[in-house]
């Protein structure tokens, strides 16, 4: 909520709300094209699944290696902009003995491993792990932009920025940061086989976290463009380190979230069988996923610390996987954006609104993203997308290897919470024997 | 992401808060239209068949269908196209028909009713809910409704407690019906009014389906011999095979 408004600004100058009102409208296209899906099927592979029910096992399991991009780095960023801020809020208070970069390496190890720690345990561990940080991390910071604000200061500790520039190039560059702000409102999809009434709870939920960040967000963006700099930072510097202990437990929290959507991702591919079975185990007492969360931390651990090693600043690292994510992000939205109608379609129930939603939402995500990765902005240089598109192609070269030596195993990509015989009415199954007969078959064959 | 205030299936719904004028009398017709058309069609029709049968615009026909999924009174099959009744639907049904009482069973109670000097009530159980189905004309008993909102005052509600281990029955109690074999009430339910009931089981799995009450005054059901209640369990088990 305090680093967007900056990020977005940093392109758009003082067009930012512009560009945050456009991304929260690519959003909400976005989330009225997976809601077309939660409300019809509960599946814990989320936006992959999905992919799968409208384009296919193919384009099913690009979706998945671009989410897999898209959490695992988001978690990556969430470590690095929680380690930032943990060292700034160290320093401020006094203890500046390290240097950056082996502090913030050090702090991302720690976090990775007990944000892996806390999906291992168990979800009601690591939720009541979130809402207590999340709860800490919105008091201190809107604690901090109420009182700062309020005084007609800046943010404490802002850097001040250059508003001029921008123009319409910039604001559409600026759609993009804006855009990975909302990234992760989807993550409600996954949870729709332990929701109860889940066609009506998981899409309120995805529609409604859009809103209320567009609210956050926009607030927020206004306040900076209105407020830019730190004019008041000296004077404000027990603030400065409410604001810093407010985002670092928010980015751990952030952390927490994307660790455990990307545990669940990788769950559910091998519980298909298309990765390693392994990670589709679950602990025999507590049922998590604990091999797929310890898969994924020390992944998620050793590429900042690996580029922090090579010499690179925190900061640049933050930027750099920011936009690694955001590609994944992207490319995974776009899919399930093309998906929905196809999907819709095939069950007999595509409506204008879905053709429209997709026909505008596509192009311009595909516009914004070109325009993101030629422009100046920070995590947009060359070798992001080139990365990217590196990972993509051994995800595919994975997929096609699974194409040519275990072609079943595509046969089970997409599966998800089917309607059971007990989810039916027992008066309309006794109606006919044949009609029970036909509704157990179609349950099988969808099983198989 | 359940949310705590949404009741589990079966369970009574507080009454939600909602702003509702029902000033939307299309909306609801349009959706017991649709469940109407499910029923009539059966397992297996989908959205589009829905609208044509109703001459329904699709999108308005394809909104209700999900909203109606969502509230789980339709489930949408496993091919995704195609719709059934939900569970939900169960208990209108339920509550809509009254329980089908053979003709056969029927005759044998009333058989029985000449033979005796008590009065004879068959009921049959339907989840929660108790059913008079033949209440004995010359002996009026307590309506359904009554014996379904206080089950632990009423013979017949006893033995559907201690069938499903119901709370509201003591552990003594309950033992004591099992052993039993049958339940009773002196005057709880109504003053100089009392109560005997035995289950009648399905005799492939012994389930609880119907009780068979007699009822009387606190003072004649003490008079009640041996013999006559041997004649009366004997009797619950020649109606087993007419009701289960």
């Amino acid at each position: 909520m305090a680093t967007t408004p900056a990020l977005v600004a940093a392109s758009a100058g003082r067009g930012a709300p512009v560009s945050v009102a456009i991304a929260a409208v690519v959003a909400l296209l976005v989330a009225s094209g997976i809601t077309a899906f939660t409300r019809r099927m509960a599946a814990p592979g989320s936006l992959y699944t999905f992919t799968a029910k409208g384009l296919g096992p193919l384009a099913a399991l690009v979706c998945a290696v671009a989410l897999l991009i898209g959490y695992a780095f988001l978690a990556m960023a969430a470590l690095v902009g929680f380690a930032q801020y943990a060292h700034a809020l160290a320093v401020r208070v006094g203890w500046s003995a390290l240097p950056a970069a082996p502090a913030v390496a050090g702090l991302v190890a720690v976090g990775s491993l007990g944000v892996a720690s806390c999906v291992a345990v168990g979800a009601r561990v690591s939720a009541r792990v979130t809402l207590a940080l999340e709860a800490v991390s919105i008091a201190l910071v809107a604690g901090v932009l109420v009182v700062v604000l309020g005084h007609g200061g800046g943010l404490p500790g802002a850097a001040p920025l250059g508003l001029d520039g921008g123009g319409p190039a910039g604001i559409v560059a600026g759609v993009v940061p804006a855009l990975a702000a909302f990234i992760g409102f989807e993550s409600a999809a996954a949870l729709g086989p332990e929701a109860r009434r889940p066609f009506r709870t998981v899409s309120r939920a995805i529609l409604g976290t859009v809103g209320v960040a567009t609210a956050l967000y926009l607030f927020a963006t206004y306040a900076q463009v209105r407020h830019p700099g730190g004019g008041r930072a000296d004077a404000a510097r027990g603030w400065a380190a409410a604001l810093d202990a407010g985002l670092a437990t928010s980015f751990l929290a952030c952390a927490l979230a994307a660790t455990t959507a990307l545990t669940r991702l990788l769950f559910v591919l091998g519980r298909e069988g298309v990765a390693p079975t392994a990670l589709g185990r679950t602990h025999p007492a507590r049922s998590t996923p604990h091999v797929a969360a310890l898969c994924a931390a020390p992944v998620v651990a050793a590429v900042p610390c690996g580029l922090l090693a090579l010499g690179r600043d925190p900061a640049q690292v933050f930027a750099w996987v920011m936009g690694m994510l955001t590609y994944g992000h992207m490319t995974a939205y776009l899919l399930v954006s093309v998906a929905a109608p196809v999907f819709l379609r095939r069950i007999g129930e595509l409506t204008v609104p879905a053709v429209a939603t997709a026909a505008v939402v596509v192009p311009v995500l595909v516009v914004v993203s070109a325009t993101y990765s030629g422009s100046g902005a920070p995590g947009a240089d060359g070798w992001v997308p080139v990365t990217f598109a590196g990972l993509l192609a051994a995800g595919l070269a994975g997929v096609h290897w699974l194409r040519t030596r275990a072609p079943h195993r595509l046969a089970a990509v997409g599966l998800y919470d089917e309607t059971t015989v007990e989810d039916l009415c027992a008066a309309a199954e006794s109606g006919g024997a044949t009609t029970g007969v036909a509704v157990t078959a179609s349950a099988a064959r969808g099983n198989g | 992401m359940a949310s705590p205030n949404v009741p589990a299936p079966g369970r009574l719904a507080p009454p939600p808060a909602l702003s509702l004028t029902g000033r939307q009398p299309r909306a609801v017709r349009a959706a017991l239209a649709v469940l109407e058309a499910v029923a009539q069609a059966g397992p297996g029709v989908t959205a589009r068949q829905i609208a044509t049968t109703l001459d329904l615009a699709p999108a308005t026909a394809y909104r209700i269908v999900n909203l109606l999924v969502a509230d789980e009174y339709l489930v949408r099959l496993p091919d995704l196209k195609g719709f059934a009744l939900g569970r939900r639907m169960e208990g209108l049904a339920h509550a809509a028909l009254p329980p089908h009482v053979p003709t056969a069973a029927r005759e044998a109670v009333a058989r029985l009713r000449t033979r005796t000097r008590w009065g004879v009530h068959l009921a049959l159980y339907s989840g929660a809910r108790i059913v008079l189905v033949d209440p004995d004309p010359d002996h009026p008993p307590s309506a359904d409704s009554l014996l379904s909102a206080r089950p632990n005052a009423s013979a017949l509600g006893k033995l559907l407690l201690a069938a499903t281990a119901d709370p509201r029955l003591s552990g003594l109690e309950r033992d004591r019906i099992i052993a039993d074999g049958h339940a009773a009430q002196r005057g709880e339910l109504r003053a100089g009014h009392a109560c005997l009931a035995v289950p009648v089981r399905g005799p492939a799995d012994g389930a609880l389906v119907a009780g068979l009450a007699l009822s009387t005054t606190p003072e004649r059901l003490d008079t009640l011999t041996s013999g006559e209640l041997t004649a009366l369990h004997r009797f619950s088990t020649e109606l087993a095979p007419l009701l289960a």
